[in-house]
C-alpha cells in the first residue's frame, strides 16, 4: 500500500461479518479494503492457538448459524463449502431427574414434555406453533428486508405482548415444570429483563429461514472463513492482515479515512465497522464526534455481564448421559429458572455466579475432523459471568473451570480423567453486549446498522438482532455502505 | 328496578365512577362488601389515641381534571404536598432530594410529569372513544406515549439523571416506595410513570378523610350506596352483562357493571368458569400479581430525632440499588429481604391531630415482602421476626427509636387481602411491567377499561388509566360507559 491509498470503502475486522460484508460491497462494484488485526482472517473463528491440530476456537460452535442469502450470494458452495448436517435437539440436563429432550419436531417434543407435565405438553404444541407464526411475522425485521411486521390481528397481540414481556414471566405464564422453563429460557439471553420473551422466537425464526441452526460447515468455522476469504478476494477485495485500526477520520460530518496504528492512513468514502458499538464509537472516532448524548450513554451502558467458553481436548469420546438424544446435541444445563437472574446479579456484583448456567455441544460428534485422530471436543459456553470480577479473571479463572467442570461430571462420567488440554476464553467488555433492553429485538436492521456518523456503519454482531454470527447483519450493511456510495457518486 | 350501571367496589375509583354517572343523569348502585365506604383510603386507631392511615399514607395524585370534575375541594378533601425527602444511612450519611431543585431531579421530574399527564390523556381518550368491534380483529394500535421512556432500567435512568450513587439509590428508593421491582432490569423504568411514590401528596386527617369527601360527592350527586352487601355473581346472557347477583339471592338488572376488583377476582369469583370467554379466562390466568407492600404503624413516645424540614417526611432507610435488586430476589423466592427497603413518614408532625399531645405516630412502608412466605403462612413468630427486624433497622439511622415504642401494628400483604378484597394484597391491582400497563392494562383490544364481555368494564387499578392515578381508572370507565350507551353499544 502507498501513502496515498484511497478506497471506495474501509472494513474493519475480518470475522465472518467482516468477510461477508467486504465481499457483498466489492461485488456491487466499488474498491474494498479489509484491515484485520490478527495474523490470518477470522476473527473471533480464528482456531485456537494453544491446543495443536485443533480447527475450532472457543465458543465458535454455538452461534454459526450462516444466513442461506449469502450462502447464495457469495457462492460459497462453489468456492468448495461443504456442510454438515446434525441433529441438534435441546436437552436439559438435570442432577435430579432425566434429561429432557425437546427434539425439533413438535410432535416428540411434546411427547417428551407431556411425560413430565401432561399440561405443559399441550402448552408446548400451543407455544411451538405461536413461536413459528411470530418468527414469521417478524421475518421482514429479522431477515433483513426492511419493513414492519407483517401480523394479523391476533399476532399483533401476541407480538406486543412478547414485545413487552420477560421470558421469564412468559414461560410463567405457560408452562408448570421447572425443567421445561429453564431449558428454554436458555435462547432469551437474560429470561428476566422486559421483552426478552420475543427471543424465545429466534430459534422458530432460524427455522423458518431455512437455517435452523443446525447447518454447520464442515471443518467448523475456520473453513468457512478460509471459503469466505477466497470469495472475497474473488469479488476483489484487498485483504490486509496485521493492520490494526486506531482511529476513524471524520471530515465535514462525514468518514473520510482510517488511521492504522504504524501511522499509515487510508482515505475512504465509507467505513463498515464489525467491531461493537462502543469500540467503535469511544475508542476509534475522535472524541465527541459521536455526539455528547450518544457517547454518555454508551459510557453508562458498558457491559458488566458477559459469557465466557471452553473448549475442552478430551482424550476418549465423551457420553454424555442422555436418553434417547444423539451426542450432537445442544446441552443445557440450568436448575432453576431463577437461577439465571441470580447469576446475573451476581455477575453485576462482581462475582461468580453461585449456581452456573451452561451450554455444552460435541462438536466432534457432527464433524470429527475438528480434532487430531483420537481426540474428541467438548465446548462449553457459560452466560451471566462479570466481565471485571472483584478478584480480576487471572486470579479467578482455576476456580471458574474447576466449577464447571463439577457442573458437567455429574453428566459426564470421569470427564476430569479424560481433559488432555483446554482454552478459556474469558468475557471480554470489547465483545460483549450491553444489557438486552427491551425492544431492541424489534427494531429494524437499519437502526442498529446507522451510526451517528454519516459513512459509517456497523457490521459486527452488534448489528444482529441476537449474538450470532450469520451475517444478516453484514449483507444488509453492505447493501446500506453501496447506496450511500452511490448516492455519493451522484451528489 | 334496572340501574344504568351498576358498580362493584366502593373505593375512591368506585365512587369516582359513580359521581361521573350520576352527575350525567344515569341510574347508578354502588356496592360494597364491606359495611363502610372508602377502600384503601382508611384512617386506623392503632393505639389508643394514635392514628395513621392503614393501606398507604399517601395517595397517588388525583389528576386535576379529575378532582375539580369531582368537586372534591367542595367536599372538604385537602392535599398536603409532597414534602422534600431525606435518605439516611447507618454511618451518618445522609442525602436530599427536593423536589423543586436537586440537581438533575428537577428536569427529570418535570419531563415525567409532562409525559405520565400524556399518558392519562391517552387513556381517557381511548375511553371516551366509542367502542365499535371488528371482525377483521383488533385494529393496530398506536404506542403510547412514555413508552419508550419505559424501556431501559431504572439504574439506567437514575444514573442520567444524578451523579453521585448515594442520589441515584434515593430517586430508586423514592419511586419504588413499597413496590419489589429490580432497579436493574430493563423496563423497570416504568415505575417514576405510574404514580404512587414520590410523586403524591398526603391528605389533612389522613386518607380516610379523602374516602369521606369521595362519598360525599357520590351521594351529591345521586348515586345510590349499598354497604355490606357481598357481591355474588354476574349474571350474563350471550356474551352480554345485564346485572348482578348478591349473596342474599337479590338480583339486580342493569345495563353495564363497572367492576373496580382486580381482573383475577373479577373473573374467577364473579363468573362460572364456563360462562368465561376463552380470550378472558387466558387473560385472567397469565395476569401477574402479588403484594409486597408491608406496613408498620408505630405509636412513639416522643418525636424521633430527624431534622426539622424533613420532620413529616417521608424518610428512606439506607436506600442502594443493589439492596433493591436483592431484595426483589428474595420477594420472589419468598423470603424476607435481609435489607429492607423501608419509608418512614411521622405522620403526626404533618398532622397533629393524629397523636396525642408530645407523641408521635409513625408509620414505614416496607417493600418486597412477600404475600406468603415459601414454608407457609405469616405466623404470630414470623410476624414478630418481621416487626423486630424493622424496628432494629429504623435504629441504625434514627438512633433511640427503638426505645420510644409504644406499640406497633404490622399490617402484612395477607391482611390487605382479607380487609380489602385485593387478590395477593396488591395494592397496584397487578405488577407494574411494561407487558402489564400502557394498553397491556386489561385487554389490549378492548381499549379503555372494556372487556371481552359487553357490558362489563374494569374500572380499578388493573385498568389502563387505575394505574396512572387515584380515581383515574373509575373516571376513565364512566367515560367509557357514557361513550358506549350514546353509541348504542350497551342495550
Amino acid at each position: 500500500m502507498s501513502a496515498a491509498a484511497r478506497y471506495d470503502a474501509v472494513v474493519i475486522g475480518g470475522g465472518i461479518s467482516g468477510l461477508v460484508a467486504a465481499a457483498r460491497v466489492a461485488q456491487a462494484g466499488h474498491s474494498v479494503l479489509l484491515l484485520d488485526a490478527g495474523d490470518t482472517p477470522g476473527g473471533s473463528c480464528r482456531p485456537s492457538s494453544s491446543l495443536a491440530g485443533v480447527r475450532l476456537p472457543p465458543g465458535a460452535s454455538h452461534c454459526v448459524a450462516l444466513d442461506p442469502c449469502v450462502l447464495r450470494e457469495l457462492r460459497l458452495v462453489r468456492h468448495g463449502l461443504q456442510f454438515v448436517y446434525p441433529d441438534r435437539p435441546l436437552v436439559g440436563l438435570s442432577r435430579d431427574s432425566k434429561p429432557l429432550i425437546v427434539a425439533g419436531d413438535a410432535d416428540e417434543a411434546v411427547r417428551a414434555i407431556a411425560s413430565r407435565s401432561p399440561a405443559d405438553g399441550e402448552s408446548y404444541r400451543r407455544f411451538h406453533r405461536e413461536m413459528a407464526s411470530v418468527a414469521r411475522a417478524m421475518l421482514p425485521i429479522w431477515g433483513g428486508e426492511g419493513g414492519a411486521p407483517c401480523a394479523s390481528g391476533r399476532q399483533r397481540l401476541l407480538l406486543s405482548r412478547l414485545k413487552t414481556a420477560s421470558a421469564a414471566d412468559f414461560l410463567n405464564s405457560r408452562f408448570e415444570s421447572e425443567a421445561v422453563k429453564s431449558l428454554l429460557a436458555f435462547d432469551a439471553v437474560e429470561p428476566w429483563t422486559a421483552g426478552s420473551a420475543l427471543a424465545l422466537a429466534r430459534r422458530a425464526a432460524l427455522e423458518v429461514a431455512g437455517r435452523q441452526g443446525a447447518v454447520f460447515p464442515l471443518g467448523g468455522p475456520s473453513a468457512l472463513v478460509e471459503t469466505l476469504v477466497l470469495a472475497a478476494r474473488e469479488a476483489g477485495v484487498d485483504v490486509c492482515s496485521r493492520a490494526r485500526v486506531t482511529g476513524i477520520e471524520i471530515s465535514g460530518g462525514r468518514t473520510a479515512g482510517v488511521m492504522m496504528d504504524h501511522g499509515e492512513r487510508i482515505s475512504c468514502e465509507t467505513v463498515l465497522s464489525s467491531l461493537s458499538r462502543h469500540e467503535t464509537l469511544l475508542d476509534l472516532l475522535p472524541s465527541g464526534s459521536a455526539g455528547l448524548a450518544e457517547c454518555a450513554e454508551l459510557l453508562r451502558s458498558r457491559p458488566k455481564i458477559g459469557e465466557a467458553s471452553i473448549l475442552f481436548l478430551l482424550d476418549a469420546e465423551p457420553q454424555i448421559d442422555c436418553g434417547s438424544a444423539p451426542q450432537s446435541a445442544r446441552f443445557i444445563v440450568a436448575d432453576r429458572l431463577e437461577s439465571y437472574a441470580a447469576s446475573a446479579r451476581h455477575a453485576r456484583e462482581g462475582r461468580l455466579p453461585d449456581e452456573l448456567v451452561l451450554e455444552a455441544v460435541i462438536p466432534t460428534a457432527a464433524d470429527p475432523s475438528l480434532a487430531p485422530e483420537g481426540r474428541h471436543l467438548l465446548s462449553v459456553r457459560v452466560p451471566g459471568l462479570p466481565i471485571a470480577p472483584l478478584d480480576g479473571w487471572p486470579g479467578l479463572a482455576v476456580k471458574f473451570v474447576e466449577r464447571v467442570v463439577s457442573a458437567l461430571e455429574p453428566h459426564i462420567g470421569k470427564l476430569r480423567h479424560h481433559i488432555a488440554g483446554l482454552e478459556l476464553r474469558t468475557p471480554d467488555a470489547g465483545t460483549a453486549r450491553p444489557g438486552l433492553r427491551g425492544g431492541d429485538l424489534f427494531l429494524p436492521f437499519a437502526a442498529r446498522i446507522a451510526a451517528p456518523v454519516e459513512g459509517l456503519f456497523f457490521c459486527g454482531s452488534d448489528a444482529e438482532p441476537v449474538v450470532s454470527a450469520s451475517g444478516s447483519a453484514a449483507r444488509v450493511a453492505a447493501g446500506f455502505a453501496g447506496d450511500y456510495l452511490a448516492w455519493k457518486r451522484r451528489t | 328496578m334496572r340501574y344504568d350501571a351498576a358498580i362493584i367496589g366502593a373505593g375512591s375509583n368506585g365512587l369516582a365512577a359513580a359521581t361521573v354517572l350520576a352527575r350525567a343523569g344515569l341510574a347508578v348502585v354502588v356496592l360494597e362488601g364491606r359495611p363502610h365506604a372508602g377502600g384503601r383510603a382508611a384512617t386506623l386507631e392503632f393505639h389508643p389515641g394514635f392514628r395513621a392511615s392503614a393501606y398507604c399514607d399517601e395517595v397517588a395524585a388525583i389528576p386535576a381534571a379529575i378532582f375539580h370534575a369531582l368537586d372534591l375541594a367542595g367536599h372538604g378533601a385537602l392535599f398536603v404536598p409532597a414534602p422534600s425527602s431525606l435518605a439516611l444511612w447507618p454511618d451518618r450519611r445522609s442525602a436530599v432530594l427536593n423536589w423543586a431543585g436537586s440537581e438533575g431531579w428537577t428536569s427529570f421530574f418535570r419531563e415525567t410529569r409532562a409525559l405520565a399527564r400524556q399518558v392519562l390523556a391517552r387513556a381517557l381518550e381511548d375511553a371516551s372513544c366509542p367502542f365499535r368491534p371488528s371482525r377483521l380483529g383488533p385494529p393496530a394500535i398506536a404506542a403510547w406515549p412514555g413508552e419508550f421512556r419505559a424501556w431501559p432500567s431504572l439504574a439506567d435512568i437514575a444514573a442520567e439523571a444524578f451523579v453521585s450513587p448515594d442520589m441515584q439509590a434515593h430517586f430508586a428508593a423514592a419511586v419504588l416506595q413499597g413496590r419489589s421491582a429490580d432497579p436493574h432490569a430493563a423496563g423497570s423504568a416504568v415505575h417514576p410513570l405510574v404514580p404512587g411514590g414520590g410523586t403524591s401528596g398526603a391528605i389533612m386527617g389522613g386518607l380516610g378523610t379523602l374516602a369521606g369527601s369521595l362519598e360525599k360527592a357520590a351521594r351529591a350527586a345521586g348515586a345510590e350506596l349499598s354497604l355490606g352487601l357481598e357481591v355474588a355473581d354476574l349474571r350474563s346472557r350471550g356474551g352480554t352483562v345485564n346485572g348482578i347477583r348478591l349473596a342474599d339471592g337479590t338480583e339486580i338488572e342493569s345495563r353495564c357493571v363497572v367492576s373496580t376488583l382486580d381482573i383475577r377476582r373479577t373473573f374467577f369469583s364473579l363468573f362460572a368458569w364456563e360462562d368465561l370467554p376463552e380470550q378472558a379466562r387466558r387473560r385472567a390466568y397469565a395476569w401477574r400479581q402479588g403484594g409486597a407492600t408491608a406496613r408498620l404503624l408505630l405509636a412513639l413516645d416522643s418525636p424521633p430525632a430527624i431534622e426539622r424540614d424533613f420532620a413529616c417526611g417521608p424518610v428512606h432507610v439506607c436506600p442502594s440499588m443493589e439492596a433493591f435488586a436483592r431484595a426483589h430476589a428474595s420477594w420472589r423466592a419468598s423470603t424476607i429481604p435481609a435489607r429492607l427497603p423501608m419509608t418512614l413518614r411521622v405522620v403526626s408532625a404533618g398532622d397533629p391531630r393524629l397523636a396525642p399531645r408530645g407523641k408521635a405516630a409513625m408509620t414505614a412502608t416496607i417493600g418486597s415482602i412477600p404475600h406468603q412466605p415459601f414454608d407457609g403462612a405469616w405466623t404470630h413468630e414470623k410476624r414478630s421476626h418481621l416487626r423486630d427486624l424493622a424496628i432494629a433497622q429504623i435504629e441504625e439511622v434514627l438512633r433511640g427509636t427503638a426505645g420510644r415504642v409504644l406499640g406497633a401494628e404490622l399490617i402484612l400483604p395477607s391482611d390487605m387481602e382479607d380487609a380489602l378484597g385485593l387478590a395477593s394484597g396488591d395494592l397496584d391491582g397487578g405488577e407494574i411491567a411494561l407487558d402489564q400497563m400502557f394498553a397491556r392494562r386489561g385487554f389490549e383490544d378492548h381499549p379503555g377499561g372494556r372487556t371481552p364481555l359487553r357490558g362489563l368494564y374494569l374500572g380499578g387499578r388493573a385498568s389502563p388509566a387505575g394505574a396512572l392515578g387515584t380515581c383515574a381508572g373509575g373516571f376513565a370507565a364512566a367515560k367509557a360507559v357514557m361513550a358506549d350507551l350514546q353509541a348504542g353499544y350497551l342495550p
